[in-house]
């Protein structure tokens, strides 16, 4: 079994379940005036404290969701009713935890939504500048884009948007690069950050929310009050415990980590002296995805002869920036591979020879199938 | 006061005007209930036949309400309905019993009807004389009651045979009608993960056909999640026909080599005709009597009645189309009421649509299909290779 979908979910990582098994010792309720929730809540604030950490922010800033997408829903709704303007900006390549929410306030609270123009995937600052001119609630985008691994300059980003409108919110969704690459919320100016717990490691069902202090948003869940009135339902302990293992362990190890998924990405690239007519996403890309156009055979298909030979990879990933029109079939062609630390050089070799005695199959019938 | 047992009361309907085969049906249908109750609550209930009637008791005397709904899903049941046993049979335990019940299952009567139901003729008074002898003995004990024949608000029956059955007529629960599952003998159905083939089996299974089914998938180009969706609706089809056999055929190679022999508008014609051909030889195989297909008339390109007439020649068994003269809500009705539909509208093709043609023949002609047919070579070795390493499912 040789698997290369990590951006969708990553195996959870050795400290992420020796934390998930202490925390089955922790079973107070962090909220509890006893000692036991004591204890669950000292775990609590240990966990804030290493994650927000790593982006810059403090510890109360963090708040725990159960999903990148429960972040992204709580960025947006929470913040686009308390907030002036009337138009929000985005782009078209965002994930659909941000385009669903986007689209159910375009239609039931008027919001405009713009779309950037994107250069190669990447946002088209001018663009950006001119949009801000009318009242913008929040600028809403990715760090690193879960399809075809494109990085945005978020530091940019938010300068632009401070200089031009400095009331309007900044909100990155760091699920792909949250511990595989710097982010500094003071630095690029973010307001709002969505992190996940498993696509480091940590497990599903655990997101996080960074919230700068004095930024005033609305709890989209409402209860008990957790989470600093944000996020109410007893914390997932156990995630959040993995969660900040994840992060830590990853963190700590994350320029190495790059140097060596930058080699097996490398090591991939190689298919092309294989087979032909394959193009790969340019530079300026994460290393950790690879997105990839294989001309005349269809991602789904693909997949599918893969996963009969064990090889497990992602099919949709949607065209790239702004090739539209002019290259549309290309999201039928398109596939993403994605990498992983516990993926090994020997993989990669044998998941070469599969791919290309796949894609030969493929090709050899493609010209019977129309 | 004599004791009184709670029971089922199974009344079945077309096999109870069989002549001579009235008693194989029935022993059938006998031993699909037992199975049936032994699933649910193993050897805690009997079943036996009852002149006309299948009656379902607790052991030690369990109340056997909460098999009601499994029971009433049973092809060849007309209906099933809870009511009390007596086993003395004398007028006074009658009226004994009929007014506690009454009491018990009516605190507020205000009409009221008796049908009495003399099936042992043995038994002394006519039917109509019980039932007034039993009203009379009602109103007796029971004040502000009134007779409501058309319309009453508490209809009660009495049934008379070797022992004595009260039920309330408004609680009878209707069952599925048909015959026996398996009585007719085998068929082997033709299952996609569409909406219609789903309901054809079940619709073939009612009457009484032991459903074999066969499916054809053609990885990559399909993905392993359609053949899920499949093993899942031949899965629920089983918990009505008690199991079901299903071959998955891999049909890739076939496939492509049909297509690249195959002038485009005519491929989806060749392609079903190479599904019944191989659906022939799994009936041969299973000793099946029969094909079946949810086809129905003009729904698309390849079911127009020059599609089907197309379809000739393929099998020398009758091919049972059961929704031939559906319209689609009347399928997708029947679909919602057997609870495939949700299983057939998970978004995976099953039979994949690169091999669609845009513009498919609407009015192919026999001759043409068959004689294009005829000049493609090794069709009938790559039929019995891929029959041959079917993977085979059983529920």
């Amino acid at each position: 079994m040789i698997y290369l979908d990590n951006a969708a979910t990553t195996k959870p990582s050795k400290p992420a379940i020796t934390a998930l098994m202490r925390s089955f010792k922790v079973c107070g309720n962090p909220s509890s005036l006893h000692q036991m929730g004591i204890d669950a809540e000292k775990e609590l604030a240990h966990a804030r404290k290493a994650i927000a950490g790593i982006i810059g922010a403090k510890p109360a800033e963090a708040i725990f969701t159960s999903s990148g997408t429960e972040a992204n829903n709580l960025a947006l709704f929470g913040t686009a009713k308390k907030h002036k303007g009337k138009q929000i900006i985005t782009t078209k390549h965002e994930h659909s935890s941000i385009l669903k929410p986007l689209e159910k306030l375009a239609e039931k609270d008027n919001f405009n939504i713009y779309y950037l123009n994107t250069i190669n995937g990447k946002i088209d600052l001018d663009d950006l500048q001119n949009a801000l001119a009318e009242p913008t609630c929040i600028v809403t985008t990715h760090h690193i884009n879960n399809e075809t691994g494109i990085i945005q300059d978020i530091q940019a980003i938010g300068h632009t948007i401070k200089k031009h409108s400095p009331a309007t919110l900044f909100h990155i969704d760091a699920a792909q690069s949250f511990c595989k690459m710097p982010i500094d919320v003071a630095d690029s100016k973010i307001d709002l950050l969505t992190l996940s717990a498993h696509k480091i490691g940590g497990l599903k069902g655990s997101g996080a929310l960074f919230v700068k202090s004095g930024v005033n948003i609305q709890p989209i869940i409402l209860g008990g009050g957790q989470e600093n009135n944000l996020r109410s339902g007893t914390e997932n302990l156990g995630g959040i415990m993995a969660f900040a293992a994840a992060s830590t362990y990853c963190w700590q190890n994350y320029k190495t980590n790059f140097e060596y998924i930058k080699s097996l990405n490398d090591r991939f690239r190689g298919l092309l002296g294989v087979v032909d007519d394959i193009t790969f996403s340019g530079a300026d890309t994460s290393p950790y995805i690879l997105d990839m156009d294989i001309a005349g055979v269809r991602s789904e298909v693909l997949l599918n002869a893969l996963s009969a030979k064990d090889v497990f990879v992602s099919s949709g990933a949607a065209c790239s920036s702004n090739k539209k029109g002019a290259n549309a079939h290309r999201a039928e062609t398109a596939l993403r591979v994605s990498f992983g630390v516990d993926n090994t050089l020997e993989e990669i070799d044998a998941a070469i020879h599969i791919f290309a005695e796949c894609i030969k199959a493929l090709r050899k019938s493609a010209r019977i199938v129309r | 006061m004599q004791p009184t047992t709670e029971i089922l009361l199974i009344k079945y309907g077309e096999i109870a005007l069989r002549g001579g085969n009235r008693r194989f049906y029935e022993d059938m249908l006998l031993r699909f209930i037992k199975k049936t109750i032994n699933t649910v609550a193993d050897g805690e209930f009997s079943a036996y036949k009852e002149q006309g009637r299948f009656v379902v008791q607790g052991i030690d005397g369990q109340n056997p309400s909460h098999l009601i709904p499994h029971i009433c899903r049973i092809f060849g049941i007309s209906s099933v309905c809870k009511g009390i046993r007596l086993t003395n049979r004398t007028m006074d335990d009658v009226m004994v019993a009929v007014l506690d019940y009454f009491r018990e299952h009516n605190p507020n009567p205000t009409t009221f009807r008796i049908t009495t139901k003399r099936a042992d003729k043995k038994f002394p008074g006519k039917s109509d004389e019980i039932s007034a002898q039993i009203g009379a003995h009602l109103f007796a004990h029971i004040p502000n009651l009134r007779v409501n024949l058309t319309n009453p608000n508490f209809n009660l029956v009495v049934e008379i045979r070797n022992s004595i059955y009260i039920y309330s007529q408004d609680v009878e629960v209707a069952g599925p009608g048909g015959l026996p599952p398996g009585s007719a003998g085998k068929g082997v159905l033709l299952l996609s993960g569409g909406i219609d083939s789903p309901v054809a089996g079940y619709l073939a299974a009612k009457r009484g056909i032991d459903i074999t089914a066969i499916y054809f998938h053609s990885p990559p180009y399909t993905s392993e999640r359609a053949k899920e969706k499949v093993l899942d609706l031949a899965q629920h089809l089983a918990t009505f026909t008690g199991k079901i056999k299903i071959y998955c055929v891999n049909f890739t190679d076939i496939q492509l080599h049909l297509t690249e022999k195959t002038p485009p508008e005519k491929i989806t014609i060749l392609l079903k005709r190479s599904m019944l051909k191989m659906a022939d030889l799994c009936a041969q195989n299973e000793k099946a009597l029969a094909l079946i297909t949810g086809d129905a008339v003009g729904q698309v390109a390849s079911q127009t009645l020059h599609s089907l007439h197309a379809m000739s020649g393929t099998t020398a068994l009758p091919i049972l189309r059961p929704l031939a003269t559906y319209d689609k809500k009347d399928i997708v009705a029947i679909a919602e009421k057997i609870e495939t539909f949700p299983i057939s509208i998970r978004p995976f093709d099953d039979c994949c649509t690169l091999f669609l043609p845009k513009h498919p023949e609407t009015k192919p002609k026999l001759s043409i299909i068959q004689s294009i047919e005829s000049r493609i070579e090794t069709l009938g070795e790559l039929y019995q290779k891929a029959l041959s390493e079917a993977e085979i499912y059983h529920f």
